[in-house]
This record gives structure tokens, sequence and C-alpha cells, in this order.
């Protein structure tokens, strides 16, 4: 075993050994979170250092301090040296009630629910906060608990509002089930209820500051996750409030998850407001497809209709965070649908409401009175690996050879080695890469949950960070390398002092925004990144911190199938015949030539539709089971929780009439053909839910016979998204989303207005990287 | 509306064969006014329309033409009125109106296509051409 590959079982297995922690609770992970994390931390120092000094590693075996015992109502249970006494309750299976502490928040001891009894202690004990000690007894069914614990539901319910038949929280909330099991039947409060002004926090998030128990996990929240200093707390005792400092609204990009905990009805959805109680919704547990992570999400509907969108737990992509843009856009799936075929009779007329049959042989006879040369397909952002598999089986039964994938620049090496173009460390183990250099990217706008995960590194273990791209507030400490190709190259040839922190580092990593592979100096850009990943060491052992960073759910799945122009494709032929799937870029659009036939399949009559001779209506995320794949090439599916609207269909079913229609009809009538199918183009299909991890790195030689220029031109780096709430056609036609993007406007303006002094504040003065 | 029917839905006992019978075109006219009330309140726009739902009311009635009976005519349309009011109150749903009162009647896109080369569609195709969708 190698030296590299020990210190990393070393890290490994002090990460097992939280995770079968992890799992152990009932009511929930136990370590984890940033303190935790610093607990594990510690508890594994010896690895760590190890981890960093590779020469000491070899010496140091993977000690494990020992377990300690303590008896939880009486029943021996072992845990980690230093957990807190809650945790100790959790491995035993035993619940104790809670409304401050979460596990993936820093410890505010602060509401009192949790109080246990501690033998040789005189008083109750707050459990999350204390630790534990050898062979403490611990109750918590004691009567002098019970007592405690309805103590403190009596001062929290004294000034608590009676308000649950209107409050949005009401069945799903703690408070509620707790008052339940320790509530008073009656109130010895003669006084009157305290009330609190409302605060506005935008158009995501509703406030009732009344109900607020104060417990400040929305505080820590936004400080320590989502690294935005909006919320605090004003003021002491009975007039402590939670809100902004000034009236402005959230600035996080995932700033809806203070709704989810939220203990209490203070927080909720504004745009769920009032629309739905929670028994009534029908759960579908699904996956997001409204970008490149892929997070895993409940769709709660009633009827026909999506009601709201909430994380579920997965540790390995979305923890139990989701981005604004994935939580909130669902109303944009009952706007602009597309609910019929539509055809354009002639040039210039408009587009007509057609009956399927004459929209598929409308799209039949444009596609077969096209020579093959002058066939076009182009895979959108948000198409499903189903429909793609299903078109390219269908082009390549007429021999059309320029297959595009949108917002890749054409390439028939695009897709060649799989390690060239997925986020190969994977989401959680990015954690572990002590120095990052992001390319391209502006990770807030396209990955807000990976964001998160880096502050953590970059705050908390204070990881170098730099970035060669566009200079944006990314809630960390950054380097700023510059914004062009010219970046890179002082990279390489050293000229640049952030390459001796890469060369130093033992897991470095490299982040490639989508951006870069739009780019006409794609293949140019993408050769020195692989280099400069060679040079500094990002591929050694099993760690590979080559990371392509997509920004939509279609990308991965159509590389993976390898839907890239054939060998005898001529990219620059003007197209005769196009058929967009789920494309709707302004740059796709733009390329297609006046005179093509365009079929757009989708969902939306947004750009793409716009352009189209015929249009064939699709299913949304939320309507199918569909496969996507995430950016790390994590094979996941969707779940259908809603019909489609009309006479829309699942997608890969359309492709499949039609290729019918046309006269060849693919060989699949069920989607477990297709999906078999799928894994005879690309084996990694064949498993869902895990990474299956690429194993060839080219050393730098993935694009050395690239065809296209490999020189980079000196045009600036952006992201690959301009406007996070807008991103995709779901994300346009939703109002929350247009509401999110005129507060935001207003506010950028408002804190301009405030002068700079703002800006100051929540900056560190001492960074690892001085400047 | 509901007074309308209120009255009608009154136990009556017809004199003659002539005031059943007459009886029964007035019911189906009303029916027919709340058609379109009902499209509306049961969202059925997706599944149908005011003129398909008029065409299966009035195969139910047809349904019925041989009976001469007005005793027989009477209690039939007792029966008629009971369900007509309680559509109409909301005590049915939308997927009891669905099972009676739709699926009999809908016709959807024409089922025969024309596949190149003359071939028959298979039944994949006749079935996404009438939106029967496997789930
Ligand atoms: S608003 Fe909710 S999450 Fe924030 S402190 Fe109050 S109760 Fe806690
Ligand atoms: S959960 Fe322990 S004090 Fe709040």
């Amino acid at each position: 075993m190698s030296v590299a590959s020990m210190s990393m079982w070393c890290r490994a297995s002090c990460r097992a050994s939280s995770l079968s922690l992890l799992v152990g609770g009932s009511t929930g992970p136990l370590l984890g979170g940033i303190h935790n994390n610093a607990l594990v931390r510690t508890l594994s120092s010896s690895s760590a250092s190890a981890a960093a000094t590779p020469a000491a590693a070899a010496a140091v075996a993977p000690e494990e301090p020992p377990p300690v015992e303590v008896f939880v109502n009486g029943e021996s249970v072992q845990v980690p040296k230093g957990v807190s006494v809650m945790q100790a309750c959790d491995a035993a299976g035993v619940d104790v009630p809670r409304f401050c502490y979460h596990q993936r928040l820093s410890i505010a001891g602060n509401c009192r629910m949790c109080l246990v009894e501690v033998t040789k202690s005189p008083k109750p004990v707050a459990s999350c906060a204390m630790p534990i000690m050898p062979g403490m007894q611990i109750h918590t069914e004691t009567p002098l608990v019970k007592k405690a614990r309805e103590g403190v539901m009596e001062f929290l319910l004294a000034n608590h509002p009676l308000d649950c038949p209107i409050c949005d929280q009401g069945g799903e909330c703690d408070l509620q089930d707790m008052s339940m099991a320790y509530g008073s039947d009656r109130g010895r409060f003669v006084e009157e209820k305290r009330a609190v002004e409302d605060k506005n926090l935008g158009p995501l998030v509703k406030t009732v500051m009344t109900r607020c128990i104060h417990c400040t996990r929305c505080v820590r929240f936004a400080t320590e996750v989502a690294g935005v200093h909006d919320l605090g707390v004003t003021g002491r005792g009975g007039s402590a409030e939670i809100g902004t400092y000034l009236e402005k609204a959230l600035t996080s990009e995932m700033s809806g998850n203070v709704i989810d905990l939220c203990p209490v009805g203070a927080l909720t959805s504004k745009p769920y407001a009032f629309t739905a109680r929670s028994w009534e919704l029908r759960p579908t547990e699904s996956v997001d497809a409204t970008d490149g992570i892929g997070a895993s999400i409940r769709v709660d509907a009633r009827g026909h209709e999506v009601m709201r969108i909430v994380p579920r737990l997965n540790e390995s992509v979305n923890e139990e965070w989701i981005g604004d843009r994935g939580r909130f856009s669902y109303d944009g799936l009952r706007r602009q649908r597309l609910d019929a075929p539509y055809v354009r009779g002639e040039k210039g007329a408009p587009l007509r409401k057609a009956t399927w049959k004459d929209a598929l042989e409308a799209a039949a006879h444009g596609l077969r009175s096209t020579p093959s040369t002058k066939l076009m397909a182009v895979a959108g952002k948000l198409a499903d690996a189903e429909s793609i598999c299903a078109l390219k089986d269908l082009m390549a039964m007429y021999d059309g050879q320029n297959l595009q994938v949108e917002g890749v620049t054409p390439s028939s090496d695009a897709a060649d080695v799989r390690s060239s173009y997925v986020f190969n460390s994977t989401l959680e183990r990015i954690e572990e890469a002590d120095a990052i250099l992001l390319v391209g990217t502006d990770l807030r706008k396209e990955a807000p949950l990976l964001n998160s995960r880096l502050r953590r590194s970059a705050v908390y273990d204070c990881v170098p960070v730099a970035s060669v791209g566009p200079d944006v507030d990314l809630t960390y400490p950054k380097k700023d390398l510059g914004d062009s190709a010219k970046a890179i190259d002082d990279l390489l040839s050293g000229a640049s002092a952030f390459r001796a922190v890469l060369d130093g580092a033992s897991k470095p990593a490299i982040i490639v925004g989508a951006h870069v592979l739009s780019r006409p100096d794609a293949y140019g850009v993408l050769s020195k990144c692989v280099q400069l990943a060679n040079d500094v060491g990002c591929v050694s052992g099993d760690w590979n911190g080559y990371n392509v960073l997509h920004e939509c759910a279609g990308r991965v799945a159509a590389l993976d199938l390898g839907f890239v122009p054939g060998p005898k494709a001529d990219v620059a032929t003007a197209p005769g015949f196009v058929y967009l799937m789920n494309a709707d870029d302004e740059a796709t659009l733009a390329s297609i030539p006046e005179d093509a036939f365009v079929v757009y399949q989708g969902h939306h009559g947004d750009a793409g539709a716009a352009r189209a001779n015929v249009v064939l209506p699709g299913a949304a995320y939320t309507e199918k089971g569909a496969t996507y794949v995430n950016t790390e090439g994590r094979v996941q599916r969707t779940k259908r929780a809603v019909p489609p609207p009309g006479s829309a269909r699942e997608d890969w079913e359309v492709v499949r009439a039609l290729s019918e229609v046309a006269g060849l009809a693919l060989p699949y009538d069920d989607v477990d053909g297709l999906r078999v199918r799928m894994a005879e183009v690309s084996p990694t299909f064949a498993s869902v839910d895990s990474v299956q991890q690429s194993t060839i790195w080219l050393n730098g030689s993935t694009y050395a016979a690239s065809k296209g220029s490999s020189k980079a031109s000196t045009a600036p780096f952006t992201s690959s998204i301009s406007n996070y709430f807008q991103a995709d056609v779901i994300g346009r036609s939703s109002k929350t989303m247009a509401r999110c993007v005129e507060t935001r406007g207003e506010m950028y303006a408002k804190t301009h207005d405030v002068g700079s002094t703002l800006g100051e504040l929540g900056e560190p003065s001492a960074h690892p990287l001085g400047d | 509306m509901s007074s309308a029917f209120a009255n009608a839905a009154a136990p009556r006992i017809s004199q003659t064969l002539a005031e059943a019978q007459f009886r029964s075109r007035s019911l189906f006219r009303q029916v027919c006014r709340e058609l379109p009330w009902v499209v509306r309140n049961y969202q059925l726009q997706d599944v149908t329309n005011v003129a398909g739902l008029r065409k299966v009311v009035a195969g139910e009635f047809r349904k019925n033409v041989q009976v001469t009976d007005k005793q027989m005519i009477d209690l039939l349309l007792f029966k008629a009125n009971a369900e007509i009011t309680n559509l109409l109150g909301h005590h049915t749903q939308r997927h009891h109106i669905l099972t009676r009162y739709v699926e009999k009647g809908v016709k959807v896109a024409p089922t025969h296509v024309q596949v190149a080369g003359g071939k028959n569609a298979s039944s994949f195709l006749e079935g996404f051409l009438q939106g029967k969708m496997k789930v």
C-alpha cells in the first residue's frame, strides 16, 4: 500500500466511523455538521495530521479512541468519546425532544427542551450541550425530566399564538407535536401575549414572528451554512427578535432551507402560504432536475398540481438542503405549458394546435425528406436520458450524425473519456481537497449546494481557494487570479503564486465550470486545465481532483450516451432538419438557419417552441419517471408525481411514436426495454443511485488529438448562468422566480446606497493566502 | 338553479304518458343547461367538453326510449333528479363523473394513423395516440 493511499485510508476510516454513527440514530444523524465535524477531527487528530504529512502516515497506526460506556435509562451504550448526552441518547434509541439543536448547525443550547437528568447533577442538564463522561447515568423519563419539559413548554406557549388552525406549519410543527406530549391544557398566564412585528424577508420566506421561539436555527443556518450574515437576534429577554438588521431580503440562493429548519411556523414558504395543508398532500420521492447537482427531493402534490417541493436527506448529494430554484420554481410547472401538439402551416404562419397524428406526420415528413448530412439533433439542458437515447437511435436510423449537446462546443471527442466531463472527486469527497482552483465558474449561481460544501472547507478547514473567472462573492475568502486563460498559463508556468499552494497540496482539486465547455476555444482551455491537473498531481491513488461542474441536469447523460457529432458529421453544414430536445438556449437557436425545419420537443412554450415548425409536448421532471445523471455521474431516477397536462406525453414515447410514423420503428415498446438499451450504450446506466467511478485518466492527453483549435483566446471567463433564478424554462415561467429577480435588483440598489461599511464587516481579516 | 331542481325533484305523479314524456324532455334540457357549469366546476376541460357530455346524457335518456309505462318514467325521472342534485351539490366527486359519464363518451384523436410504408400501427402507437399511458 502506498503512503498516499495509506493516509487516505486513515481518513476514510475515521469518516466511516462517524458515518456509521450517522445512520444509527432514530431521530436523525448524530454527528456531522460544523462543530461536530470539528469534533470528529479532534477525535481522529492522529489520522488527520497523518494525512497532512505523508511520511508520518506509515508510522502512525490508524487509531480509534476507545468508545465510552454510558447508561441511558439503565441500558448500557457505547459511544465515541466527546459526543453529547443527546447523541448518546439517540444512539441508545431514546428520543429526546429538541427545538434548537440541529445536527448540521453549531450548538446553541438555548431552548432547554432537551433537559435530561444525570446522576449526581443537582439540576437537569441540557443534553445537546453537555458532553458525556465515562459511566454517566442518564435518565430521560423521570418525573423531574417530565416536569422540567412541561415547564419549558409552558414558558414557550405563554407567548406563542394559538393560531395553529391558520398556520401553514400546522400538522408538521415540532411545537404542536411537543405540546401534545408536554403541553398543559390550561394556561396560568393572565398577562397579554407578546407580539412581534413581522419581517419582510423577500418573496420566498414568509414570516410570522410572533410565533418565533428564538431557537436561532435560522440565524445559525444563514451564518454557518449559507454564509450570509443577513439574519440575527436583536434585543434581549422579552424584547429579543429575529430579523434582518435592515429591512432586506435574504441574499442566499439556499434561503428556503430556513423554512424547513424553523421548528415552528415563524418562517414558512411564501408561495405555498395557505394553498394546502400538509396532510392533504401526496408525497413522491424524486430527484431535482433544475441543476446539475441532482438533489434528492420530495414532490408534494394534490390532485394534478405540484403544491411544494422539499428536500430529502441524501448525505452524498445534497445533505438535507436544496437551492431556491429547485424548491420554488414549481409554479413554473403550471404556466406556459405545452399541452397539445402544434404545427406551423407554412413559413411565417402562426403555430396551430394539431392532433398527435398530424404533428407526428408533419415531423416524420420533415425527417424523411431531409438528406442525412443535413440532419441535426440537439439535446437540451432539461432532457432526460431515456429521450436522449431514443433520439440518438432515431437519428442513427437516418444516419444523421450531427448530434449536439446544448452548451458544449461540438466536437467528436467531447465524450471520449468520462473523466474529462464529470465531477470526478464526487460532491462528498470534494471536502477532502486541501487546495481548490475554480476555473470559469460562479459556484453560487451554478451550484449553491456545492458552494456551501466548499465554504465549509474554506472557512472551517482553511482550505485555500482561488478562482480564474468572474470576480464574485462566494461567501468565503478566495483569491482571484484573473479572468482569462492567461491566468491558467501562469499557473502552468509557475509564475502564479498559487501554483506553489497547489503543488504543496496532497489532494488538490480543479473545478472547471460549464462556461468553459461552451466557449469556441473550449478544447484549448480544457487541455490546459487537464495539463495543470496533471502537473500539480490532481490525480493520484483513488483521488481524482479534476472536476467539471455542469449547471444543468441533462448534459452528463447526453455525453454518457455519446450524443456528440459522429465521425462523418460536418458541423459546419447548415442543417435542414433540426430536432430540439428541450433545447431553448439562445446560442442554439441562433445557430439554426432560417429555412431549417425545426421540431421542438419539450414542456414549456419558450424560445425553442417559438422557433419550431412542429411542437411535440413532453413532460416535465415531476411528471415522468426518467433518468438524469448529475454532474458527478450519479445516475438517478425521478418518479411521476402528477400527470403531464393535456395531451402531453412522456418524452421517450414521443420519439418512439415518431420513429414508427416515420417508418422505422425503434425496437423498444416500454421503458424497461429502453433502459436495457441505455445500459448497452453506456454501462453507467446499469446501476441507479450510485456513482460509477471513472478509472480512465489519460494523463493529460485527453485532448491531444482534438481536432478543435488548441489555442485559448483571451476572452474573459464568465459564469454559465447569468441569472440564477431564471436559468431554465421552468424558472423563466415561474412568477416566484420573477419576483426574486425583481427583489434582488431592488436590493442590490439599496445596499449600494447604504455604502461600503456593510461589506467590510463580513470579511475575515486573516486568510491563509495572505494578500 | 338548484331550486329549479328541488321542484323537479319533488315526487310527482304524471297523469298521462304525454306529461311524463314532457317532463323527461324538460329534464334533459335542464341538465343540458347545467353542463357548462359541471365542466367548469369539476374541471373536466382536459377530458371532455359540453358537447361530449351532452351526447352521453342523451344516450342515457335514449337507453329508456322503450319505456312507455308512465309510472316507470316517473321513477326514472326521480332517480335522474337525485343524481343531478348530488352532482350540483358537489356530493358527487370528479372521479364519479369520469367513470360514469366521461370515459364512455370520450372520443380522442383518430386511432388510424398513416404509418410510412403502409404498415399497420403497432399497439404502442395506437395506445400513444389515444393517450393510454402506461404508468
Ligand atoms: S424564526 Fe424559527 S428558526 Fe428562527 S429563531 Fe425563530 S423559531 Fe427558530
Ligand atoms: S435542544 Fe438542547 S437546549 Fe435546545
